[in-house]
């Protein structure tokens, strides 16, 4: 108690330094959605500033381990002049028609698989740095136990800085995107993602996270880190992960979906982190009725989420008194739980599948989905593998079945150059008249590889990047607020599709086949056609180089049959070149 | 004139005007009144990446509407003219397919008659030769480049038969950007112009690289054009009727340079030997190494082999000294069958795999090299009979290679 006694007065004075420097700030949503899942999401926020920390040294990261930046992820990004990075991991696939939503709760997760994308600052000559780029996502990779970098030159691209655009707006600096389809989020992923955050797992927030054995078993998961660099211009640098995925609410056998932060996480409400500036609980109302919680909200705030005006309940957990409670929820009345026969689909979905799956060809089929009241402008986006070209002048787009080809205003794409790696990238711009469904058919063709160029289990195919689907006409949080108090009074259901701060929406990956030859043959195709060649070569040289010559033949006609017998012994040769 | 031969010159125009026509009308039935230009437009077997309709529309879209990108494979002679000269729709792209293949009959008839073989020629039967050929009316058809590509050589060979040196060897200089192996034909052509109308060969040379050099500045492309990169150096593995592709799938990396060589060099060694073998006549020498790289090139398709049939029906007297045309006749109706299934069963199906369709590739380029040697055996044959005279009666004539060098 003495220890505790003289240690306070330094912990205070330690804390009064890093709020002005540097501040955390940690949340815990929860969103039930209809079909009796419910889809929670960790964010850990840290605010740091170039000033103060880097008094005494070269750089203006921090490097001393006692502070609330890990060295270990800034170092890499300071070295390589990253100014901005985000590195998303998802496993699983985000069903549209299934969830109701758009997507993951989290705004920043890519698409199917793994993703690096960032603005590094340019090199001497003002061209894109690709070599800093493939060492930061190596350097990255390394500290998420994946391998996060470009397996081979000229698999990052550089065309999606209009796609992401950069939060602090800087010149001379370029945009990469490393699609990682492939990959998942594993098991080796997590202890890192804690070992960054200050609280390390131990308390807040993040000692509901530390749990692989239930956290693993989440069906739809998304774990990723964005960073902002502080610079010259901008000396706030903030970094923020995140961990999301989706539980099971109703029992195998089923029953109601009654939950609790107990039940989900095997603990009450944590002791506080003593450096976190704000830990908030938040849970985004249903927008059923009879939705119930034991313990009151501090505060309840309306926000647009997705186009829908939404409740959301917080409760400030750095409160001593929230220490080890349990916060439950509950549906008035439920009994088991049925499952919805339809949902309120999200205003814009977006669905990819392949028709005409050949293996040497095939096309890509897209159905957009617009429910809303409004005409929507975005861009279509594609990044394949180099040997996969699309048919640029075959891609046609039919509102309700009906060809508009009007309704492509741009097209960017960049083909590849075979048969060094690279990027096929595709931007479409498109308007998506309200509640119509559009189908855009973009036909491609998969080029045959080299024996060599086959990656391991090439017979089961290889994974193609999402299709990605980007608003331009989202609207100004400012003026969505107006439209709330606008209409309040009114009894009109509150849908906006373009009240959202949700970006972009993805596909999911598809597994493409290849072409692929007999792995086995090399030596026979080698010996085979060798030996055409020289059965070639030999006749011809034979034709060439040796004489010709004639023989005249004596012949008698036989009378009885009229058959020609020769009598070889009387004849005359002669011998002409 | 006697009566009887008018009246057979009568019914020999009746029978060309027939002819023609039939084709004529074949390939405007096929490719206006039927899907099979739909159905055909992508065998590989009838059009390779740089010669393909669809790419080649890829490359005209890309070129008005995205000019920032590179563009396709075709030739960019090609993307040139159908960008600026021929409107962009199915009808005016089907009608230039089609006056192709007429112009490359003409010209054929213009050649076959400049020819001194001293042989009675058949004028409908060489038009028929072509304008009636299942791989000609199939690359008319599918629309693939290689049509237009076989116009371009025919039009050289016409040209140069009938003394024209100048105009056929800009011809040359042009389609060697369409068509680079035209380049191996050169001293071919060069003789043969020379023959007709006494000239430096060198003139002949140079007037071509001027025209292939004016071309490449005119069109702001390289002299070392991308086909040009993609053919030599095959790029591209795509499958097609040839030889190259499955092996250059299959070789290991490091050797890659060293086949690539050998290959390119394999066809590039018959020129000389076959320059000074048939010097007496040097448009032998187009017909036989026609047939040489329609089969060895690296990426041939059937309508390259249209083609050097075609040419072949030009010399009755080569033809009539054929050793086994029926045998290769019979293989490569068998060829034509096994192709496209053993490809469908390979990647529509996936019931197959790549060795099923190597296999018909195999099968179809031996065929070939042995049709070739036996037109090489032929022409030697059917020489050494005109030049031993009569047979005296009651005897036969056997010509026979003999052992031993010459």
């Amino acid at each position: 108690m003495l220890l505790w006694s003289s240690l306070l007065p330094i912990l205070t004075l330690v804390k009064a330094t890093s709020t002005y420097d540097e501040s955390f700030h940690e949340s815990l949503t929860l969103h039930p959605l209809p079909d009796g899942r419910l889809s929670v999401l960790f964010e850990f926020t840290t605010l740091f500033s170039s000033t103060s920390s880097s008094r005494r040294s070269s750089t203006p990261v921090a490097q001393s381990h006692h502070s609330l930046t890990p060295p270990s992820l800034l170092l890499p990004l300071e070295h390589n002049r990253v100014s901005e990075l985000t590195i998303s991991f998802v496993s699983g696939r985000w069903d549209q028609r299934r969830t109701g939503e758009a997507g993951p709760l989290h705004h920043e997760s890519g698409g199917g698989g793994g993703e690096v994308r960032g603005w590094l600052r340019n090199n001497q000559n003002g061209k894109p740095d690709f070599e800093a780029w493939t060492r930061v996502t190596h350097a990255l990779g390394g500290l998420f136990c994946a391998g996060l970098g470009p397996s081979e030159d000229g698999d990052s691209v550089n065309t999606f800085g209009h796609i992401y655009p950069a939060h602090v707006s800087q010149t001379n600096t370029s945009h990469f995107f490393l699609p990682q389809p492939t990959l998942h989020l594993c098991t080796e992923n997590l202890t890192p993602f804690l070992t960054l955050l200050p609280s390390k797992g131990l308390s807040g927030l993040s000692l509901l996270l530390a749990r692989p054995d239930l956290v693993f078993a989440w069906g739809f998961q998304s774990e990723g880190i964005e960073v902002i660099m502080p610079s010259a211009e901008s000396p706030q640098g903030r970094w923020r992960g995140w961990w999301e995925g989706i539980v099971d609410l109703v029992p195998p056998k089923g029953g109601d979906r009654s939950f609790s932060l107990n039940s989900l996480f095997k603990k009450n409400v944590p002791r506080a982190f003593p450096m976190a500036d704000s830990s908030v609980l938040k849970v985004i109302l249903p927008e059923q009725e009879g939705f119930r919680m034991n313990n009151v909200p501090s505060k309840t705030e309306t926000k647009w989420i997705d186009g829908r005006l939404r409740n959301v309940a917080n409760w400030d957990l750095s409160h001593g008194d929230m220490a080890g409670k349990d916060i439950s929820f509950w549906w008035d009345g439920e009994g088991d739980f049925r499952h919805p026969r339809s949902f309120t689909p999200p205003t814009v979905t977006l669905f990819r599948t392949v028709i005409e799956p050949f293996a040497s060809d095939g096309t890509f089929s897209i159905l957009i989905h617009n429910t809303g009241d409004e005409t929507r402008q975005a861009v279509y986006s594609e990044a394949w593998p180099w040997w996969l070209q699309a048919w640029t002048h075959e891609i046609s787009i039919a509102q309700d079945k009906v060809p508009s080809p009007l309704l492509i205003t741009s097209m960017f794409y960049e083909p590849s150059t075979p048969p060094t790696a690279s990027i096929t990238t595709l931007h479409l711009g498109i308007t998506i008249p309200a509640r119509s469904t559009l189908q855009l058919k973009i036909p491609f063709t998969k080029l045959t590889l080299k024996y060599t160029e086959h990656r391991p289990d090439a017979e089961r195919g290889r994974e193609i990047p999402s299709g990605m689907l980007t608003f331009l006409d989202l609207e100004d949080s400012d003026d969505c607020q107006v439209e709330v108090s606008v209409r309040k009074t009114s009894s009109d259901t509150l849908n906006r599709s373009r009240c959202s701060r949700r970006e972009h929406l993805y596909t999911s990956r598809r597994l493409v086949d290849l072409p692929t030859p007999d792995f086995s043959m090399p030596y026979n195709v080698i010996i085979m056609t060798s030996t055409v060649m020289a059965v070639f070569f030999g006749l011809m040289h034979g034709a060439l180089t040796r004489r010709w010559g004639y023989v005249d033949i004596e012949v008698e006609l036989d009378e009885t049959d009229g058959a020609v017998a020769s009598n070889a012994t009387k004849h005359t040769s002669s011998k002409v070149e | 004139m006697t009566s009887r031969t008018l009246i057979s010159d009568v019914s020999q125009r009746h029978k060309l005007v027939l002819v023609v026509a039939t084709g004529i009308l074949l390939r405007v039935y096929l490719l206006f009144g039927t899907s099979a230009h739909i159905l055909l437009r992508d065998r590989p077997e009838l059009s390779t990446p740089q010669t393909s309709h669809r790419s080649l529309k890829e490359g005209v879209f890309q070129r008005i509407n995205l000019p920032l990108t590179p563009g396709s494979a075709n030739s960019e002679l090609y993307v040139a003219i159908f960008s600026h000269l021929i409107p962009f729709n199915h009808w005016s792209w089907a009608l230039t397919w089609i006056a192709a293949d007429l112009g490359t009959s003409i010209a054929l008839l213009s050649f076959a008659n400049s020819l001194s073989t001293g042989a009675s020629l058949n004028d409908p039967a060489i038009v028929a030769s072509y304008l009636l050929n299942p791989y000609s009316i199939a690359a008319c058809i599918a629309q693939a480049t290689t049509s237009l590509d076989n116009l371009c050589i025919v039009f050289i060979a016409a040209l140069a038969v009938r003394g024209h040196r100048l105009a056929s060897m800009i011809t040359l200089g042009l389609t060697a950007h369409v068509s680079p192996y035209v380049i191996l034909l050169l001293p071919s052509f060069v003789l043969i112009a020379k023959t007709r109308r006494p000239g430096s060969w060198l003139s002949s040379v140079l007037v071509s690289c001027a025209a292939y050099a004016g071309a490449s500045y005119a069109l702001r492309i390289p002299l070392w054009t991308r086909l040009l990169d993609l053919q030599v150096n095959l790029k591209d593995l795509t499958p097609n009727s040839g030889m190259w592709w499955y092996f250059f799938t299959e070789i290991f990396d490091h050797f890659r340079t060293f086949f690539l060589c050998v290959f390119q060099l394999h066809i590039l060694a018959y020129v000389l030997p076959l320059q000074i073998r048939l010097k007496s006549d040097p448009s032998l020498v187009v017909l036989v190494m026609l047939g040489t790289i329609a089969t060895w090139r690296s990426y041939p398709s059937l309508g390259d082999l249209g083609l050097g049939m075609s040419l072949l029906s030009c010399f009755p007297n080569v033809v009539s000294d054929l050793r086994h045309p029926l045998f290769t006749a019979s293989v490569y109706l068998y060829t034509a069958i096994l192709l496209p299934l053993l490809h469908a069963l390979w990647l529509l199906t996936g019931t197959g795999n790549a060795n099923f369709f190597y296999a018909a590739t195999m099968v179809h380029g031996l065929n070939s090299s042995l049709a070739i040697v036996d037109i090489v055996g032929a022409v030697f044959r059917s020489s050494l009979r005109k030049a031993a005279g009569p047979v005296r009666p009651g005897r036969e004539r056997y010509i026979v290679q003999l052992t031993g060098a010459q």
